[in-house]
C-alpha cells in the first residue's frame, strides 16, 4: 500500500505501507494481537480466521483495481490524499 | 457530446476539478503529454485507459465514444463479469468543497460484510443509510452503473456506481 499526501502550500510526502509484511502467516498472530484493542474500540468483532481471509481479498482487489487508487480525496483548499493499494 | 476523445478528456477532467499537471501526476505522465491528448496530437496509451477512465469518473466506453451508457444495466447472465472483478465507486462530494473518491473492489467488499464491517467503518461518514449488503446482491444479480444515489440536506453529494 502507497500512500501519497500532498499538502496545499506545496509539500508531498509519500509513504510506502508494506501490507505484506503484516499480513503474511509468521507476523498475521503478532498483527492480531495488536489490532486487537482497536477492534474494541470501534466495536468491530474480527475472529483471526476472519482476519486471515484479508491478505487474499486484498491480493485479489489489487490486481482488480490495476493501478487505480483506492482513495483520492481532494480537499477544497488544495490538499490532496491518494491511497493506492 | 463532444467529437473528439481529446476534448472529452479536457471536459471530463474539468468537471473532475483537475488541472492537466494533477491528471498527469496520478496517471505517472507529464503534463505536456496530456496537454497533447487534449488537442488531439496524440492518443493516451491503451494500457493507461483504465485508469484515465476511473479517474475522470466514466467508463472506458464513455471515453472512447463519448455515448453515455445508461444510468443502470442489467448485464445478462454470459456477459457479466465474475464478482471478483468488480469495483464498487463511491463519489462523494461535500457540500464544502472536499471530493472524495473510494474504488473498493467486491472482492474487498465482500470479505468486509464476512467480517461484519458496515460502509461508514470502511468509506467514512455519511454513509450509515447505505445497505452494503443490497448493493453486493444487486451486483450479483447482473446490475451494473448508478446504483445509489443521494442528496445531502447541507448540498452535498453521495453515490455508488458498480461496474
Amino acid at each position: 500500500m502507497r500512500v501519497y499526501i500532498h499538502e496545499k502550500d506545496g509539500a508531498a510526502l509519500r509513504i510506502p505501507l508494506p501490507v505484506g509484511l503484516f499480513f503474511n502467516r509468521l507476523t498475521a498472530p503478532l498483527a492480531f494481537i495488536l489490532l486487537k484493542p482497536y477492534l474494541r474500540k470501534y466495536n468491530v468483532s474480527l475472529t483471526f480466521s476472519q482476519f486471515c481471509l484479508l491478505p487474499r481479498a486484498l491480493r485479489k482487489a489489487k490486481r482488480c483495481l490495476n493501478g487505480t487508487p483506492l482513495a483520492d480525496i481532494a480537499e477544497k483548499d488544495g490538499g490532496h490524499i491518494t491511497v493506492w493499494l | 457530446m463532444n467529437e473528439t476523445l481529446g476534448k472529452r478528456i479536457a471536459q471530463y477532467r474539468k468537471a473532475q476539478n483537475m488541472t492537466q499537471e494533477n491528471l498527469a501526476e496520478k496517471l505517472g505522465v507529464s503534463s505536456q503529454a496530456v496537454s497533447k491528448w487534449e488537442t488531439d496530437q496524440t492518443c493516451p496509451d491503451i494500457l493507461l485507459l483504465p485508469q484515465l477512465s476511473g479517474l475522470l469518473g466514466i467508463s472506458i466506453d464513455t471515453l472512447l465514444t463519448g455515448e453515455q451508457s445508461p444510468a443502470v444495466q442489467l448485464i445478462p447472465e454470459g456477459s457479466r463479469k465474475p464478482l471478483d472483478q468488480l469495483v464498487m465507486h463511491i463519489i462523494m462530494n461535500d457540500a464544502n468543497g472536499d471530493r472524495i473518491r473510494i474504488n473498493l473492489p467486491m472482492v474487498l467488499v465482500r470479505a468486509a460484510l464476512e467480517i461484519g464491517l458496515s460502509l461508514p467503518q470502511i468509506a467514512g461518514r455519511g454513509l450509515e443509510h447505505i445497505d452494503l449488503e443490497k448493493v453486493l446482491q444487486m451486483a450479483e444479480m447482473g446490475l451494473s452503473g448508478k446504483l445509489v444515489e443521494m442528496e445531502e440536506a447541507d448540498g452535498g453529494r453521495i453515490e455508488v456506481v458498480v461496474d
